[in-house]
């Protein structure tokens, strides 16, 4: 009895999932294309940061002229950019840049685990009731972790440059200069 | 039109030399630091691997980092002594971020840890030059601190056919190489020796600038029974001593924009590398020590000295008669290209050439005016770049423009904002742009890895949820297969 019910669900879902499949190719729906390629751009963490549910919805959002090309802060100046000339369109770039990266208060640390499952990125490593930790060269800074530690003790921090990221201000400009701009 | 043909190369300046504050000297040998600092972290952010602990004693000339490559050049502790600690200090890169550092108390014996029994040394084959090499841990000591090992592999693997030298020193105030190649010039030819051995290289040329008689008669004479080294005097042109520019006067080889010298079969080695080539080579004494221009018109006794590597600014410039009250400004290397010491507590790396205190007169800070299109800076550029347009789009933190107009291929030389009448810092844009360039770039590579890492991940759920399902099914038909077993089900659940 238990068998030929195993049976049937697994052949159930085997002819649902082709008819699905079949529908999926014949009712496609043409996505913008450059929906698609903006999509690719991004980071793809769906964290929700810009304001939209996730990164296909900003996307079409962006291609819409709804939501600003610097929208997402986990790309960056260089996101911005590349969206902005795929776009057509210019867009004032701030001066400032800032990486912010995840930081583990690691004494607070119960090791729930709850980040490393919250991370889109894979960016937290630990295990169970041992301390997790942020690996900050691979962590986007896009503050899921934060909201669901039970400890609070998930904290943004700005990273500071290093030797290979650091480099020299923009020169000042003189008080004639701008004055003549 | 006269004046073009008479040019080794396109645009170029010709500023004031101020050599003659030190050039007459020779080499003052009798420096020896109290403390020392050695970084654990080279200017490209590569990072060394510790091999002392503090309270270790150490010897001259004992390893004491190493690095994950070749790229990583080896430290050596240029002094006797006790290591006191290894603590983020300041580094000589100019961001002022600080990095782990060995801190090595000296004492006052200047001899080296070990010696090694002599042999011939221009016997040893290719190989075991390249060996001594990478051991002592060289680079290059123009400036820019390529580690030679590296140089010397490429060089024989691509093989190259012309090994230039490059004496150039076409900095202002700058002397330490034109004083060691009239001191050194039978170790700096030797060194050019080993250099062609371990290189598979055939011929070599010295450049020398013309601003150095009595180092060309030095050398001229120390090569001239080697017919294979020629040394040839050069027109004293800012940027002469750039690599691309020298081969361009001494062999008349273009190197492709964007390339490298190796495009065009040569080598370029410095003059002090390839006397620390030999140092290394016939003694096996690493590279520990270099000689460095003290001078500027707030020094109170300009020389050039040999400074131990890791010496902080602040002994040296205290061994040469501390700075003038009229100094305005620190730097690290010549005038045109260095880069301002931002604490006296930086420690002299590997790659610098000299510290220079500039009194007000010498700076001359003029007004910034705007730009009158004169076109100057476009004929002084010596790289054929239009250095106003893209310090405008560097202005407007427009970066593709800018590296369109080819702000990359920039050698940050600063003829342009030297002979610009608006006093436009030029070159500091073209720093500027190209470090935000490089920055972008870092941060594209940063995101192409979250997104890559968000696709694996995206896949190891779906495949542990489709694991999960499968063993969960497995399980109920495992159930079902025995029911009379039920009372062991419970263990089976864990």
């Amino acid at each position: 009895m238990m068998i030929i019910t195993v049976i049937f669900f697994v052949l159930l879902g085997a002819v649902l999932g082709a008819a699905l499949g079949y529908a999926s190719s014949v009712f496609k729906v043409e996505s913008n294309p450059l929906v698609d390629e903006i999509e690719a751009l991004m980071p793809g963490g769906q964290c929700g940061q810009c304001g939209v549910a996730g990164c296909r919805q900003a996307a079409e959002a962006m291609v819409r002229g709804e939501l600003n090309p610097n929208a997402c802060p986990l790309g960056g100046q260089s996101l911005t950019q590349t969206i902005a000339d795929l776009l057509g369109v210019s867009v004032e770039m701030g001066e400032e840049d800032i990486q912010w990266v995840a930081k583990v208060n690691e004494a607070d640390c119960s090791g729930c685990g709850r980040c490393y499952k919250a991370c889109p990125f894979d960016a937290i490593v630990g295990a169970t009731k041992q301390m997790h930790t942020v690996i900050s060269d691979v962590c986007t800074g896009c503050k899921l972790c934060t909201q669901v530690c039970p400890q609070d003790c998930l904290t943004m921090v700005q990273v500071e440059p290093d030797t290979r990221t650091w480099f020299w201000p923009k020169p000042q400009q003189a008080a004639t200069a701008n004055a003549a701009a | 039109m006269l004046n073009l043909l008479s040019r080794p190369f396109r645009g170029g300046i010709h500023p004031e030399s101020y050599k003659t504050l030190t050039n007459g000297s020779g080499i003052d040998r009798f420096f020896w630091p109290r403390n020392v600092f050695l970084s654990l972290q080279l200017r490209n952010g590569a990072t060394l691997t510790p091999l002392v602990k503090a309270g270790d004693s150490v010897t001259r000339g004992q390893l004491i980092a190493s690095g994950r490559n070749d790229m990583v050049a080896p430290l050596h502790a240029p002094v006797n002594g006790i290591v006191t600690g290894i603590t983020p200090h300041f580094s000589s890169h100019p961001s002022k971020v600080k990095c782990d550092t060995i801190i090595i108390r000296a004492n006052s014996d200047r001899r080296w840890g070990e010696t090694h029994p002599q042999q011939n040394y221009l016997a040893l084959s290719s190989e075991q030059i390249i060996e001594r090499v990478r051991e002592a841990g060289i680079v290059g000591l123009g400036g820019a601190g390529f580690p030679t090992v590296v140089k010397l592999q490429f060089a024989r693997k691509g093989g190259a056919h012309t090994l230039v030298i490059n004496g150039g020193e076409c900095e202002p105030y700058l002397t330490c190489d034109d004083v060691a190649m009239q001191e050194y010039a039978p170790e700096i030819i030797a060194g050019v020796k080993l250099l062609m051995i371990a290189s598979g290289t055939k011929k070599a040329i010295i450049g020398v600038e013309d601003n150095k008689p009595n180092a060309l008669a030095q050398l001229t004479s120390a090569a001239s029974e080697d017919d294979a080294i020629e040394v040839r005097a050069a027109p004293s042109i800012y940027p002469m001593g750039s690599e691309r520019h020298l081969i361009k006067f001494l062999t008349g080889a273009e190197v492709p924009t964007g390339g490298h010298a190796g495009m065009v079969g040569v080598l370029v080695h410095n003059i002090a590398t390839a006397r620390a080539v030999y140092q290394a080579t016939r003694f096996r004494r690493p590279l520990v020590s270099r000689v460095i221009t003290v001078s500027g018109k707030g020094i109170g006794a300009p020389r050039n000295v040999e400074v131990p590597v890791g010496t902080p600014v602040n002994e040296v410039i205290e061994y040469c008669g501390g700075v003038k009250e009229s100094t305005s400004r620190l730097l690290f290397g010549g005038p045109m290209m260095g880069q301002v010491i931002s604490s006296p507590y930086i420690p002299i790396d590997k790659t610098v050439g000299g510290i220079l205190a500039l009194t007000d007169d010498e700076v001359k800070t003029r007004e910034q005016t705007e730009c009158i299109r004169c076109g100057q800076c476009v004929r002084a550029c010596p790289m054929g770049l239009m250095p106003f347009q893209m310090a405008a789009y560097a202005r407007l933190s427009d970066f593709s423009k800018t590296e369109e107009l080819g702000v990359n291929h920039c050698l940050s030389c600063g003829a342009c904002s030297y002979v610009c009448p608006a006093s436009l810092p030029l070159v500091q844009y073209f720093q500027f742009a190209k470090g935000s360039i490089n920055a972008n770039r870092l941060k594209a590579q940063r995101s192409a890895t979250a997104r890559a890492l968000n696709e694996e991940r995206v896949q190891r759920l779906e495949r542990e949820a489709a694991a999960k399902a499968a063993a969960k099914a497995a399980k109920a038909a495992a159930r079902k297969a025995r029911p009379a077993r039920g009372k062991v089900k419970e263990t089976e659940n864990d």
